[in-house]
């Protein structure tokens, strides 16, 4: 039983420690994967925390299925987000609009480029493929993970992952 | 290092491995900055609804059955114990050993008996008038009528169980005959009972299960002397069918109720 598992199985018995545990373990990652999803940090944070309260709102469905909780979780933070995306009209996620939530400040100016450059091309992919790629490479997922949070088989997400990087490779290198 | 993969990936993309670093690199930022206040407000938030769900659980069957038997379960089975104590007084001081007839129908009136034990518990919410309170709680009246059916199922049959050996002990009837008394006359009640649950109204119900399982008894007090055929029955193939058959229907109507009823719009009018 994993990590995650325990503490759905302690929310369920009422602990409220486990909801803590729960947002602290998880709380930044999918605030930066909303990040990449919503026009601005504002509506970022309330797509995170909308995220959150269904987890809470649905943890028996998650205990139903017994599958995995990264899945789970990273479902309801893509439906949360294309809800809120909805809503809010957006527009596409700006160049200034990244630079403005990540820190740079620590690492070199060279460094800060290209991560900018490659967090610009990765957002001017299509859904399709940005999507499998941000949670390969921004959230640690793994690829049955990934599988399982975007619905589709494995074989479909590898195949649209290595478009996804070859595509990557070309627009960098032609930079 | 971190000057060393991007010199390599402008220099040429040939290992995809130093792409893919530098990918992750790029989208997993050192730490993404959170807004401590919105944090702090999402964790209440999310206790309030933690609080909300844990109010408003909903809890399967088995739960259920359990916290019934704690309000009425054991009310019940008190109540059958009581009466197959009662029985087994009758059984031992009453048995007429040169009549097995006259123990034949007693034990048909008994295993009628059994049955009626429940019908004060399925009318019990008509009679102090609290069939809007529980279609008003938030369980379904389908559901707790299934939970009390499956407690008097439970008790009925370790009545039953208990005449049979009481009988089996202090008779010399054949088990065959004893198993045939009870059960034919039980389930042949049970299955009219149920029939009449799940399309009459309360009270109707309650009166015609009466005048059922009353009926019943008649026939075995008045027909008495012709259960001396009975005797000569043993467990054969035609008894087992027909036992089965009403056995099948009891299962049906059980499921005619749970499923298809209107017995919740029947209890209310």
């Amino acid at each position: 039983m994993t990590r995650e598992d325990r503490l759905i199985q302690r929310m369920e018995k009422g602990d409220a420690k486990a909801v803590d545990e729960l947002i602290e373990m998880f709380y930044a990652d999918i605030l930066r994967y909303c990040l990449f999803h919503v026009p601005d940090r504002s509506l970022a944070e309330d797509a995170a925390q909308e995220t959150f309260l269904k987890v809470i709102r649905f943890h028996d469905r998650y205990i139903s299925s017994r599958g995995k909780f990264k899945p789970f979780l990273y479902q309801i933070a893509a439906n949360t987000c294309i809800d809120i995306a909805r809503k809010s009209r957006p527009s596409d996620v700006s160049l200034e609009q990244l630079t403005k939530e990540f820190a740079y400040a620590e690492r070199g100016y060279e460094d800060a480029r290209s991560d900018l450059a490659l967090r610009q091309l990765t957002a001017g992919l299509p859904d399709e493929q940005r999507e499998p790629v941000l949670l390969k490479y921004g959230q640690d997922l793994t690829m049955r993970e990934i599988a399982q949070a975007l619905d589709l088989p494995l074989r479909t997400v590898q195949s649209r992952l290595r478009s996804a990087l070859k595509k990557l490779k070309e627009a960098y290198r032609e930079q | 290092m971190n000057n060393r993969i991007t010199r390599n990936i402008r220099k040429n993309f040939i290992y995809n491995k130093e792409f893919e670093a530098a990918l992750r690199q790029a989208l997993q930022p050192d730490y993404t900055p959170t807004d401590q206040k919105h944090y702090e407000t999402t964790r209440l938030l999310a206790h309030r609804e933690s609080c909300r769900i844990q109010k408003r659980r909903r809890i399967s069957f088995a739960p259920f059955l359990a916290a019934q038997i704690r309000f009425i379960g054991r009310k019940i089975w008190i109540m059958q114990g009581l009466f197959l104590s009662v029985i087994h007084a009758l059984l031992t001081s009453v048995y007429r050993k040169d009549q097995p007839a006259y123990m034949i129908s007693l034990l048909f009136c008994f295993s009628v008996l059994v049955l009626m034990t429940a019908l004060p518990f399925l009318y019990r919410s008509v009679r102090y008038q609290m069939q809007e309170v529980e279609s008003a709680a938030r369980f379904s009246l389908v559901k707790l009528l299934a939970a009390k059916l499956a407690m008097i199922g439970i008790g009925d049959l370790f009545m039953l169980g208990g005449i049979f050996i009481i009988a089996l002990w202090e008779t010399s009837l054949p088990a065959e005959s004893i198993f045939i008394s009870l059960c034919f006359p039980f389930l042949l009640a049970c299955s009219g009972c149920l029939f009449m649950l799940g399309r009459l109204d309360a009270k109707s119900f309650f009166v015609g299960s009466i005048g059922l399982c009353s009926v019943l008894i008649l026939l075995a007090v008045v027909f008495l002397r012709h259960y001396e055929a009975l005797l000569q029955y043993t467990l054969s193939g035609k008894w087992a069918a027909v036992c089965i058959l009403l056995l099948l229907v009891c299962v049906r109507e059980y499921r005619y109720i749970i499923y298809c009823s209107s017995y919740t719009e029947m209890q209310l009018t």
